[in-house]
């Protein structure tokens, strides 16, 4: 394997790392708070960063399994670094707990370890928020768009850092697909804060409720989640977070003018088609429980938890654990299937659950006729049999590390539903779960080793399994 | 400019790799989902998976929006038809390869009919390498500039006296206006400047005027005397066109093919040519067909290890000029260390033409590339520009000018008129001068991107 790649992937990242510090810097300064914490940070990126960067590295060096370990190891590196800011400023004293709440915010979890949120300095605020802005495009995926790389090789980050089963480049070149997707990204992002403000949601809050938005991460500013936030902004997050988790291919395909391409995306349809019904069951519950008696307050407020969860985001408004056992159980069967694939959502993706129920009903038509030949179709095209077979291990090994995962968190002895979706929250990114650790709550009261778990869980459905896996396979550090 | 590739074979991956590396944007569209997999992880380029002549591929491939159509898929039906077709989609330029030589008399005519921007024919353009190479024999390439009045070509030098010589003292013991502009030395490429000294085993660039190339050669005492008779293994394509042009000359030819059918195809076409029915591959038949006493041979069988081991295996038994084509575009590095005279690279050459004739069609974008060779393992660029309207460039005196350059860069030609200058630093390039430039930049599309 090629080290010298790596470690100037790596050192690229820092660097941008410590140049991204002016977000919380320009925060702390207009809040009048100490911005020690982001400089020394900042610095401490670019002393590592250093003698990464010095020399560039001969072209054509990144391969496929090159592209994997740059970016695990990548995100590795910016959990470590990234916590700095809360350990320098002393919001949070644990280093488990910091890491916790990095890894958190880089793969846009949103899970939080704080119990009182509003203590914290603002610009400490802005960098948790910031974070999940950063990590919902993928930081590889802006340095792509910023660094020229030589080589064609620069799609095995892409195809690394990117959820989904398939990437495909917007555009010929890689670059140019990175600077789209980023613009697209930031567009969305700006439009979203001017409609905050427009409803007069205060500056501060509109920042950092839309980077978590954008990025479907989830940390909030307030103890009290997003409830004390009007009807209309309410919905303005709804809309925000659906339209963050759809396939941003789509938003490619209206921008070139291929609205029929666009609307013929079936994982979006499918997305959408799985929000309403979802919020349409969720309505009916509510009602027929009598939880609500007012249809419009019901509509917001299922649309809010179902757009939250289903996109892995993670906002609230209510306290879930007061709803009923249907309604619970279809928010949790959301967490799982998550986001679209090339969205800022995670999850096991709309697109995955549509090719593994196909590739079900292809095993049903063979059960009929042992002879049949039959593709299995995506978007009207027929889907590479390599790409099915990838989804169905990766399902399984998404089940095996769930399980464990929830084996050993449950060595803390708490409640089943509690360490069942903490474990669904975080590996899923999506931050809060029930019971304990459900909307109003948080996961400070477990113990150091689910935290380390849960973080590790975080990272690995962030960059899908497989990235981080390898990092564990002898053969990826033989020398040949 | 935005081009579309269809077809991932050996050409068209040298072509997409030229042309990214070039600055271009590129989408390849093949109907071999891994062979599209295996290009897209090594070039920055778009694949589509489909049909080149399918309308809703070539859709899917944002037709409209592209400059550029080439079609290299290994059939010349399909080549045709999707060219047709994707101009039938757009305003684009397109450009197919066709190489049967069944067509290659209607190339004009089917040019005019399907509204083609050019017709390639790798093949012949191989044959006309390797004639051109037969006609020099002491050369291991020679292409020429402005209708042939002036060449550039690549001598090794072996033992003459050239080695030894800075460039300077070069010039004014052979007394003739010839400029080394590249020099090879083992797995390095240099744009040499007059002090340079030259070595036994070097490989040079020598750019002059054509009349300049036999006295040149004459005050170094290099025999160059063009090959009378030649013997070939393999009678594809290739072979077709090459005997072709040798028959033409009133050269001896023999050709040895292993596929009966393909000599009475052969003998029926070259009546002049002696067509042998027998194993090309097989040493002590090719010494039976005289392969210590010919003057050239040319191994061009479809494997490449044969046509390097025969090659190798003449280079032992004979003086003939050696001349080996290879397919693989990978093996260059390891070929240059086996010392086997010529090689020819018809994926290579093909690459370049189609290189050459997108950086001319640039000329909305100021490009005026008029012809465009890379030497040296592609390392080297030399491009022939048309001096217009870069009025930093005209009627300035190189001496001044030469600061202005980017660095391993030289002016190597101004052609004005019938007069060929091989420049000092008191010429000065005028309006419209042909400019010969050599570099070792990449992308140089237009005459002002020679300044830094």
């Amino acid at each position: 394997m090629d080290i010298s790649i790596i470690t100037y992937v790596i050192g690229v990242s820092l660097c941008i790392e410590g140049i991204l510090m002016v977000v919380p810097i320009l925060c702390a300064i207009a809040y009048g708070e100490s911005i020690m914490p982001f400089v020394l940070t900042g610095l401490i990126c670019f002393v590592i960063a250093l003698p990464f960067t010095r020399k560039k590295p001969a072209a054509g060096a990144l391969f496929s399994k090159e592209g994997y370990v740059a970016t695990a190891l990548t995100w590795i590196a910016l959990a470590f670094t990234g916590m700095l800011p809360f350990l320098f400023s002393g919001s949070i004293q644990s280093v488990y707990d910091a890491v916790f709440e990095t890894i958190s915010g880089y793969t846009t979890t949103g899970a939080s370890i704080l119990t009182d949120v509003e203590a914290l300095p603002k610009g400490v605020l802005m960098w948790r928020s910031f974070m999940h802005w950063i990590g919902g495009m993928g930081i590889l995926v802006f340095m792509l768009a910023l660094v020229p790389f030589t080589g064609g090789t620069q799609m095995n980050i892409m195809k690394a850092e990117s959820p989904g089963p398939s990437i495909s480049k917007l555009v010929p070149r890689a670059s140019d697909s990175a600077k789209i997707l980023y613009e697209l990204y930031g567009a969305l992002t700006v439009l979203t804060i001017l409609v905050l403000l427009v409803l007069g949601m205060p500056l501060f809050d509109t920042l950092c409720i839309t980077f978590g938005a954008a990025g479907t991460g989830g940390f909030s500013v307030l103890n009290t989640g997003c409830s004390t936030y009007t009807i209309p902004q309410q919905v303005v997050i709804t809309v925000a977070m659906i339209a963050f988790g759809v396939n941003f291919n789509f938003y490619y395909l209206l921008l070139v003018k291929k609205n029929r391409d666009a609307f013929k995306m079936e994982e979006v349809r499918w997305y959408l088609l799985i929000i309403l019904a979802s919020i349409l069951l969720i309505v009916i519950d509510l009602f027929a429980h009598g939880i609500y008696t007012s249809l419009p307050l019901a509509v917001n407020d299922a649309a809010f938890h179902v757009g939250s969860i289903i996109t892995t985001t993670g906002y609230a408004t209510k306290d879930l654990n007061d709803w009923p056992n249907l309604s619970q159980g279809i928010l949790i069967l959301l967490m799982f299937i998550g986001a679209c694939a090339g969205s800022t959502g995670g999850g096991l993706k709309v697109s995955r659950v549509l090719l593994l129920f196909r590739a079900y009903k292809r095993e049903l038509a063979i059960a009929l006729h042992p002879n049949i030949v039959k593709r299995v179709h995506m978007d009207g095209k027929p889907v590479e049999e390599s790409i099915i077979q990838n989804t169905g291990s990766y399902l399984f090994i998404y089940i095996l590390i769930f399980v464990v995962s929830v084996l050993i968190v449950s060595l803390d002895g708490e409640s089943w539903v509690t360490t069942f979706t903490a474990v669904a929250a975080t590996y899923n990114n999506i931050g809060p779960g029930f019971d304990v650790v459900g909307t109003m709550g948080n996961y400070s009261s477990l113990s150091d080793l689910s935290k380390v778990v849960l973080s590790a869980d975080m990272l690995i459905g962030r960059l899908e399994i497989f990235p981080i896996m390898l990092l564990f396979s002898k053969a990826v550090w033989k020398r040949f | 400019m935005n081009a579309v590739i269809v077809g991932c074979g050996k050409v068209g991956t040298e072509l997409a790799k030229t042309l990214v590396n070039d600055g271009h944007d590129v989408t390849v569209i093949d109907n071999n989902e891994k062979a599209l997999r295996q290009v897209a992880e090594e070039i920055d380029i778009l694949p589509i998976f489909g049909n080149g002549a399918d309308i809703n591929t070539l859709k899917e491939a944002d037709i409209r929006s592209k400059d550029i159509f080439i079609a290299v898929s290994p059939s010349d039906e399909l080549n045709l038809l999707s060219c047709l077709i994707a101009e039938g989609a757009g305003d684009i330029k397109t450009i197919a390869r066709v190489r049967n030589p069944l067509y290659s008399k209607e190339t004009e005519f089917l040019k005019k009919k399907l509204g083609l921007s050019k017709i390639i024919n790798p093949e012949q353009a191989a044959a006309l390498e390797i004639f051109k190479l037969l006609q020099h024999p002491a050369l291991t390439r020679i292409d020429s500039f402005a209708g042939g009045r002036v060449v550039i070509f690549n001598v090794r030098i072996n033992g003459h006296r050239a080695a030894g010589k800075n460039l300077q003292q070069l010039k004014a013991a052979t007394g003739c206006d010839v400029l080394v502009c590249a020099v090879q030395r083992e797995d390095e490429v240099f744009i040499p400047s007059g002090d340079f000294v030259l070595q036994d085993e070097d490989e040079i660039s020598i750019v002059c005027a054509m009349e300049e190339m036999k006295a040149f050669f004459k005050a170094l005492d290099i025999k160059d005397r063009a090959a009378q008779s030649c013997l070939i293994t393999g009678g594809g394509t290739i072979a077709h066109y090459l005997t072709d042009m040798l028959c033409k000359k009133d050269r001896q030819v023999r050709i040895v093919e292993i596929d009966e059918r393909k000599c009475n195809q052969l003998s029926e076409v070259f009546p002049k040519a002696e067509v042998i029915h027998g194993d090309g591959t097989d040493k002590a038949f090719l010494i039976k067909q005289g392969l210590n006493r010919v003057e050239a041979f040319v191994p061009l069988t479809g494997i490449d290890e044969e046509n390097i081991i025969s090659a190798t295996f003449a280079k032992n038994v004979s003086n003939a000029k050696v001349i080996t084509k290879i397919n693989r575009t990978d093996l260059n590095d390891v070929i240059d260390e086996l010392q086997i005279d010529s090689v020819v690279f018809p994926k290579f050459i093909c690459a370049d033409i189609i290189a050459q004739y997108v950086r001319a069609q640039q000329n909305g974008m100021g490009g005026n590339v008029e012809t465009l060779y890379r030497y040296l393992d592609n390392r080297i660029e030399i491009l022939e520009f048309k001096a217009k309207d870069d009025h930093d460039i005209i009627d300035m005196p190189l001496s001044k000018l030469g600061a202005r350059l980017k660095k391993d860069m030289i002016i190597a030609c101004i052609i004005r008129g019938e007069q060929c200058i091989i420049p000092s630093g008191k010429d000065m390039i005028q309006e419209n001068d042909s400019v010969i430039i050599v570099t070792m930049h990449r992308g140089i599309a237009a005459l002002h991107d020679i300044l830094a």
